[in-house]
């Protein structure tokens, strides 16, 4: 069958290590990421004609500078808005440009340098409804806002805090087979039930750790990808959905369900002929939430499909096979594309130790926190072309 | 004392904001469609007519969901907590996003009603929290 971005690749992926310190700027994290993706796919940056850049702490700079700073001559231009739903929907619309012939090779990248203190500053200016109506009555910043849905998820479904342990466990262990991930000891049951206490019923390890690192993939024409002895993955499908669904912010499966029956038609493929997923782990319960919305599991089912598949990469069905977010950190706006690296590198085949068998995924993005939810989803399908 | 985190006033917002230092509750209402909103808009985000009023409404409303705020977003809210953020389903229909004051922590507040107080967020601004009933 045809598909929306026939004739586009995924030929490389690469990161800039992460760090819990540095003194790297988000200018240089961009540029070892882009570098370390390019090295993958074996192409020269002589040849990058476009790129789609997100970076929360990049202005007054923007994807413009960042092309003058790297001496690219651009055809194509993109600066995610999107916050972690950004790194996805910036890949959707250079697969378009590609398509269209309006460029050839163009670098997707994120990055960001944050700590728990430049974090919250971030956030409290993130937009007018947090700045205005979330930011003075203290909201907590993202912990208060996911507590608020973890709360009425729990209540929805019966979800036990021990469900979404379960999760965040399994994610230390594939983080634990992951060298770029920062937190890789053990994590124990009692040890994620007892930590320190956030915003209830939200926990330490419930919430990602700000810290610093970028991530890039490189899309290319089928000219370009036909001269590469990189293995190629094709973008089967892609979607975006914003302020979904528009007057419910409790709706407790947001954008995704909004897209998803598209996504899987445009993609010729069902969810139950997926390999694994790399979905966006701000909190678990946005996990659960996109588990459903994209229809791997029945609505209210997420905590027995973790419970009873096994989500590790030893397990039936692997999700966020490099740790995610929660284990890997959140380096930002990289965490809407730290997935997407993943699962590129799963279906490269490069995954050493947490290697998984597949052939396809769907990677999922998530963000623009606003007013109590995060108002931005992306997804895509990627499959390893034989 | 470290100050709090303040909102931008605009000519949008203004109404709100002086309504809460008169210690009342006022958020808009569409003239067409009837539905009311909040955040303050300069549209109806139901029916996009642009002419909205402004209304004083009870104040009173259900807690939606709630949490308990250990660590804060901002160093000024840290002699306060641990205290209870909720999400308070007004009467009339939209959600605010507001303290419970004096409610204990960690317990099950969902459903609860709760009525609009305000308190001082800087010598010129007031700001709406809530109490249980």
């Amino acid at each position: 069958m045809q598909r929306t971005f026939d004739g586009v690749y995924l030929v490389g992926a690469g990161q800039a290590p992460y760090a819990k310190r540095s003194t790297k700027t988000v200018h240089r994290l961009l540029f070892e990421a882009a570098d370390a993706a390019l090295h993958s796919a074996g192409l020269p940056w002589e040849q990058v004609d476009g790129l789609a850049v997100t970076s929360f702490l990049l202005p007054p700079n923007n994807v413009t500078t960042v092309a003058e700073h790297f001496g690219v001559e651009a055809r194509f231009l993109f600066q995610g808005v999107y916050g972690g739903a950004s790194g996805i929907i910036g890949m959707i619309h250079a697969a378009r440009a590609i398509r269209d012939g309006d460029a050839d090779v163009v670098l997707c990248i994120a990055a960001d340098s944050f700590d728990v203190a430049s974090h919250n500053q971030t956030l409290d200016h993130f937009n007018g409804p947090v700045h205005d109506y979330m930011s003075p009555q203290g909201f907590g910043g993202a912990n208060g806002m996911f507590a608020l849905q973890t709360r009425l998820y729990m209540e929805q479904w019966g979800t036990k805090r021990e469900d979404f342990g379960n999760f965040c466990v399994s994610l230390r262990e594939n983080a634990r087979a992951n060298h770029n991930a920062l937190l890789r000891t053990t994590l124990t049951m009692s040890d994620y039930l007892n930590a320190k206490k956030i915003a209830d019923p939200l926990r330490l390890y419930d919430c990602v750790m700000p810290c610093i690192g970028g991530d890039c993939i490189v899309l290319a024409s089928e000219k370009i990808a036909r001269s590469l002895t990189a293995p190629k993955i094709a973008i089967a499908a892609g979607a975006e959905l914003h302020n979904y669904p528009a007057s419910d912010i409790y709706s407790l499966y947001a954008g995704w369900a909004g897209f998803s029956d598209r996504l899987y038609t445009r993609a010729g493929i069902r969810p139950d002929e997926l390999d694994f997923a790399q979905l966006y782990d701000d909190y678990p319960v946005m996990v659960f939430m996109q588990m459903e919305g994209l229809r791997l599991c029945p609505r209210g089912k997420a905590a027995d499909f973790v419970r009873d598949r096994g989500i590790t990469y030893k397990g039936s069905f692997p999700i966020n096979t490099g740790g995610g977010q929660l284990s890997a950190g959140q380096a930002g706006a990289s965490g809407g594309m730290i997935g997407v690296v993943e699962a590129a590198i799963q279906l490269r085949g490069e995954a050493g130790e947490r290697q998984i068998d597949c052939r396809r995924g769907v990677v999922s993005g998530y963000g623009m926190i606003a007013y109590g939810r995060g108002l931005s989803a992306s997804a895509a399908i990627l499959e390893r072309v034989e | 004392m470290l100050a709090k985190p303040i909102p931008r006033i605009d000519e949008t917002s203004r109404p709100f904001w002086d309504a809460c230092n008169k210690e009342r509750l006022r958020i808009q209402r569409c003239a067409d469609c009837r539905d009311f909103n909040y955040y303050p808009r300069v549209c109806c985000p139901s029916c996009r007519s642009g002419t909205l009023e402004w209304v004083d409404v009870s104040g009173s409303g259900r807690i939606v969901t709630h949490t308990t705020i250990y660590r804060t977003h901002h160093d000024s809210f840290n002699a306060e907590a641990p205290y209870v953020f909720a999400a308070v389903r007004l009467d009339e229909g939209p959600i605010i996003y507001a303290q419970i004051l004096g409610a204990p922590a960690e317990a099950s507040l969902v459903g609860r009603t709760v009525r609009a107080v305000f308190e001082t967020l800087t010598p010129h601004q007031k700001i709406l929290s809530f109490k249980l009933v």
